[in-house]
């Protein structure tokens, strides 16, 4: 009983922590996607400099854990960027691990949406529109590997789970951390049935 | 099957520092819009402290002479004295609540107390779970409540040696790490204290105002404390976290500067035998600077916020450094690359080990990985409906969960139970080998099962065979090979408890020598070429396991 009035009492912070999650894997993701398709522009190009930039970049994006880039982007980029006189924007932890994170959603849609082209021309719809559940689970990749952004200092749903702990004491550990990983576990149900469905759905429509 | 070179391309320098160029180029993109904050917010307790006339203060009772209580029951202590006179001087009545180190800021938390004075340092991770007021009311360090026939006269004279802790006290990891002790943790003062006294342990690692009461006690005759504190760290009053910048944050800090400045800290410290602390002198003298023209030097600025030099030092250190530093070792790096690890066989031997780690965490995990998923595959399609029921569970439990969090729980929760318990120490490297395994061997699983009933039946024979399993990964070869390079990718995440892999040797070097732009950059193209060679001997793998089967249709 004292371990279910400990989590409800910490709940709102957590979900408050995992609400950074998503917005870190969404901010990534729609980052990711945007990059990558650019690369995917200039894959498209006739010009053969730009063809190689961009077989590399994606390549680069595929191979390089997002943890390595999300400590070097954390050191890298300054926590402010003073544009002119007074005027100083913030960039705050969470939006480096974004951009971090992005390096995945890059690879993924750099290499898919190529075929995914490819595909479309040739009339093979269903081949090519099945790029869009594969990019969801890639969505809910991104979402596991916010988690590390933890490491770098963003109070998201891992991070707060060790605030919880250091605070009350490791007794409450394995609750505090089971109950984060059942909020990890039902989002990515939520969203595999949402993908399942639509994988169905495009499978039936284009048999 | 695609040619390795269409997996990965050509390498040369030149592509790689235009890659290089790309992503800073679109770092550079990065826009946010800047959120400022002018005069103080609200407070909505603030508002129902006024209404009520009441202040419900949570103080705690185990803590002489902070928190106590006297003969007749009552709260008793600085801390309490402290609440009375803030409760005077915001003319209400005090309600104190009595809280504990484990539910002081679930307390803040539920809004059952307004504030809390008790004993809580201001740390990090506590700033994520409330708003501490500032100033500081006092510090403390950490020390260690000898037993008489200890010899030792400074930290390094107890390395390696047993000593007893609290389990949940802020200064055991950093203590164990930076004077290598064997902690023994126990769940109370009064548990850890009777190990001392049994001789279960050579001491009590524990803050110092805490020992020196104990010193005070006939109990304790002949037990010292010989070291200079450690970790000294100021304790914060603390509201709930929503109400930072609000006009109870303000007014609270506004009064325990007057505070610092009349030197009513050290005139409500007297009677506790506290007066002399070394904190609050410094930090009255300090609240009590003026500059060149007689003005006060500690006064907010326009936003509110004290000057840096009158904050809790330690704390801009910790976050304003890394700054400074960073902006340093930018400037230092566009003059020249500092590869360390080139001339310094230290920093070269820590690099190999780490590669040396990293490889072994693929190589071993993987194959496990592979295993696993193949078994299970079997199993969620087997005879036994039950057992394959419970890995089709276990299987998106470990699929869904971050790898990091699979960690923590294993080495530090479970590892925890298993240490008090049954004395197994559990290494870092299982933890990481077998949470790579099942996060990647869930991957895999997946993708063989789904391939798995695609197969027909063999006509004699179980349907699970040697052959069926080859036909099934045959089919799943793209969702295994995936899962099969991003377990490269994930190894780093072991850094995180304490394995000695590649980023966590490079993040040493950059902490020992700085060169941050010249490591990442080694650490990024050391990444890549381990990817390379990983998919090429999976790629290889794949080929051999295809001919093998053309083979075995032969016979």
């Amino acid at each position: 009983m004292a371990t279910i009035e400990f989590l409800y009492t910490w709940s709102p912070f957590m979900f408050g922590g995992f609400a950074w999650n998503i917005c870190i894997a969404v901010v990534a993701t729609v980052m990711g996607t945007m990059v990558g398709a650019g690369f995917v522009l200039m894959r498209l190009s006739a010009l053969p400099v730009l063809v190689n930039i961009s077989s590399f970049a994606s390549s680069f994006f595929r191979n390089v854990p997002s943890l390595v880039l999300l400590f070097y982007l954390a050191t890298l980029i300054p926590n402010a960027l003073a544009l002119a006189e007074g005027v100083v924007i913030p960039i705050p932890a969470w939006f480096k691990a974004s951009i971090a994170l992005a390096a995945s959603p890059i690879g993924f849609t750099s290499w898919n949406l190529y075929s995914s082209i490819q595909k479309w021309t040739h009339d093979d719809r269903k081949g090519a529109l099945l790029f869009v559940p594969n990019w969801l689970s890639g969505f809910t990749i991104t979402l596991l590997a916010s988690s590390t952004s933890s490491l770098v200092g963003v109070s998201e749903l891992v991070g707060r789970s060790n605030t919880i702990i250091t605070a009350s004491g490791a007794d409450w550990m394995l609750a505090v951390y089971a109950y984060a990983a059942c909020i990890f576990v039902t989002f990515s149900y939520l969203t595999s049935l949402v993908i399942d469905r639509l994988r169905t759905v495009l499978i039936h429509k284009y048999t | 099957m695609k040619p390795i070179a269409a997996i990965a391309p050509k390498f040369s320098w030149r592509s790689l520092f235009s890659g290089l160029l790309l992503v800073l180029a679109f770092l550079d993109c990065a826009v946010v819009v800047a959120l400022a904050e002018a005069s103080p917010k609200p407070s909505p307790v603030l508002a129902a402290i006024r209404e009520r006339g009441e202040i419900n203060i949570g103080l705690k009772t185990d803590f002489a002479p902070f928190g106590m209580l006297d003969s007749k029951g009552q709260p008793v202590g600085f801390e309490v004295d402290l609440a009375k006179r803030i409760a005077a001087e915001l003319g209400v009545k005090l309600k104190t609540i009595s809280v504990t180190t484990e539910n002081r800021f679930q307390r803040l938390e539920q809004g059952a107390v307004d504030l809390i004075i008790a004993t809580a340092g201001d740390t990090k991770e506590r700033r994520e779970l409330a708003t501490a007021i500032e100033p500081n009311y006092y510090g403390a360090g950490v020390n260690v409540f000898l037993r008489p026939e200890a010899g030792a006269n400074d930290w390094q004279g107890i390395r390696g040696k047993n000593v007893c802790a609290l389990q949940g006290a802020y200064f055991n990891r950093q203590i164990t790490q930076r004077y290598i002790l064997d902690l023994q943790m126990y769940r109370s003062v009064r548990d850890a204290l009777l190990a001392v006294k049994d001789g279960r342990c050579i001491g009590f690692l524990y803050t110092d105002v805490a020992i020196r009461e104990y010193l005070k006690q006939p109990e304790w005759e002949g037990y010292k404390m010989s070291f200079q504190s450690a970790l000294v760290i100021p304790w914060a009053v603390s509201i709930h976290r929503v109400e930072a910048g609000s006009s109870l944050d303000v007014t609270l800090g506004d009064l325990l500067a007057r505070f610092h400045r009349e030197g009513v800290f050290v005139e409500l410290a007297r009677p506790w035998g506290l007066a002399d602390s070394r904190f609050l002198q410094d930090t009255r003298a300090l609240w009590n600077l003026t500059d060149e023209l007689g003005q006060d030097v500690c006064v907010r600025n326009a936003s509110g916020s004290w000057p840096a030099q009158c904050r809790n030092q330690a704390f801009i250190t910790s976050s304003d450094v890394s700054g400074l530093q960073g902006v340093g070792i930018f400037l230092r790096d566009t003059l020249g690359i500092n590869l360390s690890v080139i001339y310094d066989p230290f920093d070269r031997g820590r690099l190999l080990k780490g590669i040396f780690y990293t490889l072994l965490l693929c190589v071993v995990s993987g194959a496990i990985a592979l295993l696993t998923g193949v078994l299970g595959a079997i199993a969620i399609h087997g005879r036994a409906s039950l057992v394959g029921g419970a890995v089709r569970i276990a299987c998106s439990w470990a699929r869904t969960t971050p790898p990091l969090l699979q960690m923590y729980m294993l080495y530090f929760g479970v590892g925890s139970i298993l240490a008090a318990n049954y004395s197994v120490i559990v290494s870092p490297l299982i933890v990481a080998l077998i949470t790579l395994s099942l996060y990647h061997g869930a991957i895999i699983l997946s993708a063989v099962s789904e391939a798995l009933p695609q197969i027909e039946k063999p006509k004699s024979g179980s349907r699970f065979n040697l052959h069926t399993v080859r036909l099934a990964l045959e089919k799943s070869t793209v969702g295994v090979k995936s899962a099969l390079s991003n377990l490269v990718k994930a190894t780093s995440v072991a850094s995180a408890i304490s394995v000695p892999e590649m980023l966590s040797a490079t993040t040493g070097i950059i902490a020992d020598q700085g060169n941050v732009h010249a490591m990442m950059g080694l650490l990024m193209v050391t990444f890549y070429v381990i990817s390379t060679i990983w998919m090429f001997l999976i790629v290889r793998g794949e080929a051999w396991l295809l001919n093998r089967d053309v083979r075995h249709g032969d016979h």
